[in-house]
């Protein structure tokens, strides 16, 4: 090749790109769960589909999503579409983090059947109840996973159905086998796990932390009392060794310790969300190729009233920054589409009623069903009130974990929770 | 007699425009990102600012934060762990420590085994380990399930039931301390070492010789030649382990309960889980006055060992 015939091909070589370049819209979109892959997968096809715009793919821990969010939109910065938790979006929103999207919704629409096919619509509204803050993405709720073996064992006929039955059963599973009968994290750090059992037994018994007023306001739905009769249950667990050891050291569903003591058999019962019960079953299935599998799911246990967990998942939330709001919408609308579902996220229930219809739950995940058709409910009053969540979630974290190791009574420790909510109402 | 000439008054004087010319970078970064920095925080430390209010800032609430924090039992209580636990303990058990290492890694036995090059670069091991993964590795071998301590205690029939040392209140500050003392050990113990390989070996042959015992000679010999660098390194450790955050808070999170909170997780449980930026500005602002008394400490003992060694 000689210098003429070289300079041209560079030239043309360097038109080429610069034309490229010019042409793609590039945007970020950061994503907070850990099937990063599968999505990430999914978004080099939204790439493909629409050589106009480029998607940068970001993966954040989901602890520090919402921090890293506020810090850098507050500078006009971050990703041009961010994946969110549920009960995120209207302190994001309101704190200028989050664009409005009526008007988007209004002139491109949303989802497969409209907005009002989505669920947890009312945790993505602002408080004047019309500004929309956030597009429902993916959703779960938890149950139980109860090991049938140990559970036969212990001469348990049928699996709890209240929180005392749960504890009798534990203790028989400890009396007959020596393996703890329910495992669960009562540490209190990072997304303290002990704050969804706190509220699951609350709802269970007509109880919450935050509740309407029935005056427009918002006041404490418990008592010091009862809040101490819920540590006192999940000590009961502690003292008696019904839980793993250790229990207070970890935080998390998904810890290793839990896991891994239920996928060999350690340990009679898990609460966990769908993909925990998912992921717990693959990696069973994996290590005993061609058995049965050894576990039966079923709601959560109830008090004097049923089985409540809450609606749980994660929206989608576009920059108020972005200089690109169509390609970010573009985004949005892939990312709730079926296909995206059905090839792309496979772990997670899409947040449409529409289609969650045509993703069934398999056999084995029966008590997730019922518990997400009869047992689950939104966040409703503590979303919509005046104090954040993650306040709230911290506080009863920490107080129940320093009445677990003793440092205070179960009473002052639920006294300390009350008066915090009370003051953030 | 040093011979530096020193300058005197009216020398100094005449280079005076050009002695500010070169300050000038220096105070330009130090006012940009230091000084306005804390001047800012100090001001958000008297506002109600919300970390979901940036854009809108707070409104000037006055001492509240202040008063709030001085009555908060919670508060004493990080303070306590900040001082006591993280700070005297942590630090004491890393001087006493490091001291010993720096003796036995200057010992002649492990000359006579020819381990002196072995030993030492085991030492640097923990100090190049970088924090996250000393963490991140202690906390599973802490693991009371899966952990290789707890395997090792049962094994030897030591302890029945696994010891769940990071959630257990009797455990978890030793086992915090621990880890912490096993990364930052070896610069304590080798900044021993350097200044023990300078103790001329004459004073060590004559004390010898006029009698003292091995005891006497570390008491009288040995730390008295340590004691600038065992001051200077008491006071560099208590700087660093005041401050620290990253080694609590990636192994409790300031848990179980707030039983190990401490002042730099207390700052970013307020700001960026309450939400609290003010009040998490006034935990700051005190943190940053306790430091300051600190360095005033620090400052005139290093002032003081330049002055003796000039003049």
């Amino acid at each position: 090749m000689n210098r003429r015939s070289l300079a041209a091909t560079l030239a043309a070589f360097t038109g080429l790109v610069a034309g490229t370049a010019a042409a793609e819209t590039e945007i970020t979109f950061r994503y907070i769960q850990f099937n990063a892959d599968e999505v990430a997968a999914g978004i080099e096809e939204f790439n493909r589909q629409n050589p106009d715009i480029n998607v940068i793919f970001e993966r954040i821990a989901m602890q520090d999503a919402r921090d890293q969010l506020i810090r850098e939109t507050a500078i006009g910065e971050g990703p041009d579409v961010a994946h969110l938790n549920f009960v995120w979006v209207k302190d994001l929103g309101v704190s200028g983090s989050c664009l409005a999207l009526n008007e988007l919704i209004e002139t491109h629409g949303v989802g497969s059947a409209g907005w009002d096919d989505f669920l947890a619509t009312d945790l993505t509204l602002a408080e004047d109840g019309e500004t929309i803050y956030g597009v429902p993405f993916a959703t779960d709720t938890w149950a139980m996973v109860y090991n049938t073996e140990l559970l036969a064992a212990a001469g348990v006929d049928a699996v709890p159905a209240t929180w005392d039955e749960l504890l009798e059963a534990s203790r028989q599973i400890k009396a007959a086998t020596g393996k703890p009968g329910f495992g669960f994290a009562s540490g209190s750090s990072g997304n303290a796990e002990i704050w969804f059992l706190a509220n699951f037994f609350m709802w269970s018994n007509g109880q919450a932390l935050v509740v309407e007023d029935g005056q427009g306001g918002y006041e404490v739905g418990i008592t010091a009392e009862e809040l101490a009769a819920i540590i006192d249950y999940y000590r009961t667990y502690l003292d008696e060794e019904l839980t793993i050891a250790g229990s207070l050291g970890i935080s998390t569903d998904n810890d290793p310790a839990l896991i891994e003591a239920m996928t060999s058999g350690e340990l009679g019962a898990i609460v966990t969300p769908i993909f925990g019960a998912v992921r717990l079953f693959d990696d069973w299935r994996e290590r005993n190729p061609g058995e049965e599998l050894p576990f039966t799911t079923a709601m959560t246990p109830h008090g004097s009233g049923t089985p409540a967990t809450h609606l749980g998942g994660q929206s989608l939330c576009v920059n108020a920054g972005t200089e690109h709001p169509e390609e970010a919408w573009k985004l949005v609308q892939w990312l709730t589409s079926w296909e995206f579902f059905e090839k792309y996220n496979t772990l997670f229930y899409p947040a449409q009623q529409s289609l969650l219809l045509k993703r069934p739950f398999p056999a084995e995940m029966e008590g997730f069903q019922k518990q997400f058709t009869e047992g689950a409910r939104s966040w409703g009053p503590y979303a919509r009130g005046p104090a954040a969540i993650a306040a709230m979630w911290n506080q009863t974290a920490r107080s129940f974990g320093s009445a677990l190791i003793g440092e205070q009574t179960s009473m002052q420790a639920a006294e300390e929770i009350v008066a915090f909510v009370q003051d953030q109402l | 007699m040093s011979s530096t000439a020193i300058p005197t008054a009216r020398g100094i004087r005449g280079e005076r425009p050009f002695i500010v010319f070169m300050l000038v970078p220096a105070f330009f970064f130090l006012i940009m990102f230091y000084v306005y920095p804390t001047l800012f925080n100090l001001e958000v430390s008297f506002t109600d600012l919300s970390l979901f209010g940036l854009r809108q800032g707070g409104e000037w609430i006055g001492i509240a934060n202040y008063v709030e924090l001085v009555t908060s039992k919670d508060f004493h209580r990080v303070i306590f762990n900040t001082v006591f636990w993280l700070t005297v303990v942590g630090v004491a058990v890393r001087i006493v420590l490091g001291l010993g290492l720096a003796l036995l890694l200057d010992s002649k036995v492990l000359d006579k085994y020819r381990l002196k090059t072995i030993s030492r670069v085991l030492l640097l091991v923990p100090w190049a380990t970088p924090p996250i993964v000393a963490i991140v590795s202690w906390r599973w071998l802490l693991n009371p399930q899966l952990g290789d301590i707890n395997k090792l205690l049962i094994g030897l029939g030591i302890v029945e039931q696994p010891i769940a040392f990071l959630s257990e209140a009797a455990w978890v500050w030793p086992a915090l301390i621990t880890i912490i003392t096993w990364n930052t050990l070896p610069l304590v113990a080798l900044t021993f070492l350097a200044a023990l390989q300078s103790l001329p070996s004459e004073l060590l042959e004559a004390a010898e010789i006029d009698g003292a015992g091995r005891w006497q000679r570390l008491r009288y010999v040995i730390l008295p030649h340590l004691k600038p660098a065992i001051i200077v390194m008491t006071l560099m450790s208590t700087f660093w382990t005041f401050n620290n955050f990253v080694y609590v808070w990636l192994t409790t999170a300031g848990g179980p309960g707030l039983y190990t909170n401490v002042m730099a997780t207390e700052v970013y449980i307020k700001a960026f889980i309450d939400g609290r930026m003010g009040y998490s500005s006034a935990v700051g602002v005190v943190m940053a006055t306790l430091m300051v008394a600190f360095g005033m400490i620090y400052l005139r003992f290093i002032a003081q060992r330049e002055f003796k060694e000039v003049f």
